[in-house]
């Protein structure tokens, strides 16, 4: 049987040994070895052990340890075996693997690049940095590490291929904006505007303990749809995209969002002592100086998830998103 | 008008930063796909809340130009979605569609009066439904029509000295395809030699062919193939005697059919039968394509398959271009061989792939 509660040091360890029967895929050989041939893994001379190895990684990776059976079962079924074996024969520098990759992928990774930065030069240039990321041109310790190592499969190999080029592009600006103009940036790539700072001035805390309380009863998807829609000023098609919705439902869902929100804080405030007049001015007014710590709030809720499957805190803090690029 | 918020709520969202480690690439990626399970769903979604950073890579990673991947409703055409123009359109379109409908039903009613003898007495136990089923030969070039109607396939498979082309039946599928092809290559013995018509019809229902086969067997038999109107062995030997005798056209491949139900079929006697070919469960088929032995099928959410073995085993092609995978309803499928084709999604985008599907280029 799966051995769910085993620690995630003690998989490690067996991947490090390079054990054929990793502990989080107890149980499910028959799966594996399905997944083994469904991959192509053979081809680029993966072995089966060592394929094996990976899953009970990615299984490690995104499932708390007392995950049962089911739903290891779940994760390594769903995941894009083929484009996990390809990239991880690549990660290992097995030729035939790397020619697949390029016929696959080299056009879709410079246009991508080149979308991803608005500009072809830029493109081609953030595409060829992220190949050398990709080669392994990056030695630790005497060996090459090729960023390939990371893909788990959970999604497809072209969308990570999108998202490292994503977050490349965007840790480039955030470098250069040290030394850029704020107005600049704006015009180089609006969706990567840094926000206005904050600054925090006296604070009514009726107001603010309400508006906390709002928020945090949000569900992750209507926050999600609140800060997309009204902080980074995301179109309703790109939100509906991004949570594959119609977009008519996500620009109902904004409406009912911000209905809720409003009745939620007025509720509060009134519950608080405020009268209906004095809650309404108070929803009413620009108030700038709310110095509420949401970060409390969230803290709960996303430490809930395993660890692993997060990284360390990304490059800078400032925002990417543009205040309002709708222009509103 | 548009949903505003209280400023304070635009405050703390602002000063909000996610309290523990950002999701790694994968995560993000499988989020943009919709590709995450649930319960990692929820936290990556309750981080992305609090972090403008992520946020901004989500969106960074999904630029304008790679819009395939958003639903075929967000790049509806406009005028769909101009109510009184849609509605303009729609009822009297509805209209001469029951119009066609009725007269093409009268219509087979005169050419064919005996359809229902004629399928029962060829042994099949499901006459009545078959006669509803089944589509009809409506040979442009073919012989009479009240002929073919009580003609033994075999003896219409000799005489027809053309291919037939396959057209909408009254009751059970659209009109709209109301366009004929010729889908089947006559052999070398054929008096007439055409070239195949690669204008295929996916409107409502596809037909496509050609394949290499050998009449009776029923291929692909593994795959839980069932014949609507099964040729017997005595069909068959009757088809390929008369062939050989009056030097008629057997078909050289099959022809394929996609049903308005999303099925696949295909069939080996000009459509007057059709087998239902499985390509995998739950599947919506809507527009198919054929090349020899090269068989393509696209249907919706943008599941697309291709067989290199006239339909024997079948393959998921998943179109990619700029990082983002083909999601649309693919309502076209047009593949001129075995390396060149394309695809036409239901918000009218194009992908084009020169190398049997490895890569792809959306237009």
């Amino acid at each position: 049987m799966i051995s769910g509660s085993q620690p995630a040091t003690a998989a490690a360890g067996d991947e490090e040994r390079g054990e054929t029967s990793p502990a989080r895929l107890a149980g499910l050989e028959t799966l594996v070895s399905a997944l083994y041939e469904t991959s192509g893994a053979a081809r680029f001379d993966l072995p089966a052990a060592e394929f094996s190895n990976i899953l009970n990684q990615i299984a490690a990776k995104y499932l708390p340890l007392e995950a049962g059976q089911a739903a290891v079962r779940e994760l390594i079924s769903k995941l894009h075996v083929e484009e996990l074996a390809l990239a991880r024969a690549c990660a290992a520098g097995h030729d035939r693997a790397w020619e697949v990759f390029l016929t696959r992928y080299r056009e879709c990774l410079y246009q991508s690049a080149a979308a991803i930065a608005k500009d072809e030069a830029l493109g081609r240039e953030l595409a060829d940095s992220l190949y050398a990321d990709l080669y392994g041109s990056d030695s630790r310790a005497g060996g090459r590490v090729s960023k390939l190592t990371s893909y788990t499969g959970i999604g497809s190999l072209a969308g990570w291929l999108s998202t490292v080029f994503a977050q490349a592009h965007v840790n480039r600006l955030r470098r250069e904006s040290r030394w850029a103009p704020l107005e600049e940036e704006n015009d180089d790539d609006p969706r990567l505007a840094v926000p206005p700072a904050v600054t925090p001035i006296a604070v009514d805390r009726r107001l603010e303990h309400a508006t906390g309380e709002a928020l945090a009863s949000l569900s992750p998807e209507d926050g999600f749809i609140l800060a997309s829609y009204f902080l980074d000023g995301q179109t309703l098609a790109d939100i509906a995209r991004a949570l594959q919705l119609h977009e008519s439902t996500v620009s109902r869902r904004v409406e009912k969002i911000a209905a809720r929100l409003r009745k939620k804080i007025r509720d509060a405030l009134l519950s608080r002592g405020m009268s209906r007049a004095q809650a309404e001015e108070a929803l009413e007014a620009d108030v700038r100086d709310l110095q509420v710590n949401v970060r409390a709030r969230l803290r709960e809720s996303v430490q809930e998830t395993p660890a692993g499957a997060f990284s360390k805190q990304r490059e800078s803090p400032v925002s990417p998103l543009a205040a309002n690029p709708r222009g509103k | 008008m548009m949903a505003c918020i209280p400023e304070t709520v635009r405050r703390q969202l602002k000063q909000s930063s996610p309290a523990g480690p950002h999701p790694d690439e994968n995560l993000l990626a499988a989020f943009a796909e919709g590709a995450l399970a649930e319960s990692l769903r929820t936290p990556v979604l309750k981080h992305l809340f609090a972090c403008t950073a992520c946020r901004g890579v989500v969106a960074v990673a999904r630029p304008e130009v790679a819009s395939a991947a958003q639903p075929a409703f967000a790049a509806a055409p406009f005028w769909t979605r101009w109510a009184p123009w849609r509605w303009a359109v729609a009822v009297p379109a509805v209209a001469a569609l029951v119009g066609i409908a009725w007269i093409g039903q009268m219509e087979l009613r005169t050419i064919f009066p005996a359809a229902r003898i004629d399928v029962a007495t060829a042994g099949t136990g499901n006459a009545p439904q078959l006669a509803l089923q089944r589509p009809v030969i409506r040979g442009e070039q073919s012989p009479g029509k009240a002929d073919l109607a009580l003609q033994h396939p075999a003896n219409f498979l000799a005489s027809a000295s053309k291919p037939a082309a396959v057209a909408s039946l009254g009751q059970s599928r659209p009109l709209t395809a109301a366009k004929s092809r010729p889908a089947v290559e006559p052999r070398a013995n054929s008096p007439a030699v055409e070239e195949p018509d690669t204008d295929m019809i996916n409107t409502g229902f596809a037909v496509s062919g050609s394949r290499e086969v050998v009449f009776g067997a029923s291929p692909g038999g593994s795959l839980g193939q069932s014949w609507l109107a099964p040729l017997s062995p005595e069909d068959v030997s009757a088809a390929v005697a008369a062939n050989s005798g009056a030097g008629g056209a057997l078909p050289a491949h099959a022809e394929w059919m996609v049903s308005p139900s999303g099925a696949l079929y295909e069939s080996f006697d000009h459509g007057a039968r059709w087998q239902s070919v499985a390509v995998r469960e739950n599947l919506a088929l809507r527009a198919v394509s054929s090349s020899g032995d090269d068989v393509w099928v696209g249907g919706n959410g943008g599941m697309l398959f291709h067989s290199g073995d006239a339909g024997r085993h079948w393959t998921r092609v998943v179109p990619v271009c700029n990082g983002l995978a083909l999601a649309e309803d693919i309502v076209r499928v047009e593949f001129t061989d075995g390396n060149y084709g394309s695809i036409i999604t239901a918000t009218g985008k194009t992908w084009v792939t020169a190398d049997q599907g490895e890569t792809w280029e959306m237009r």
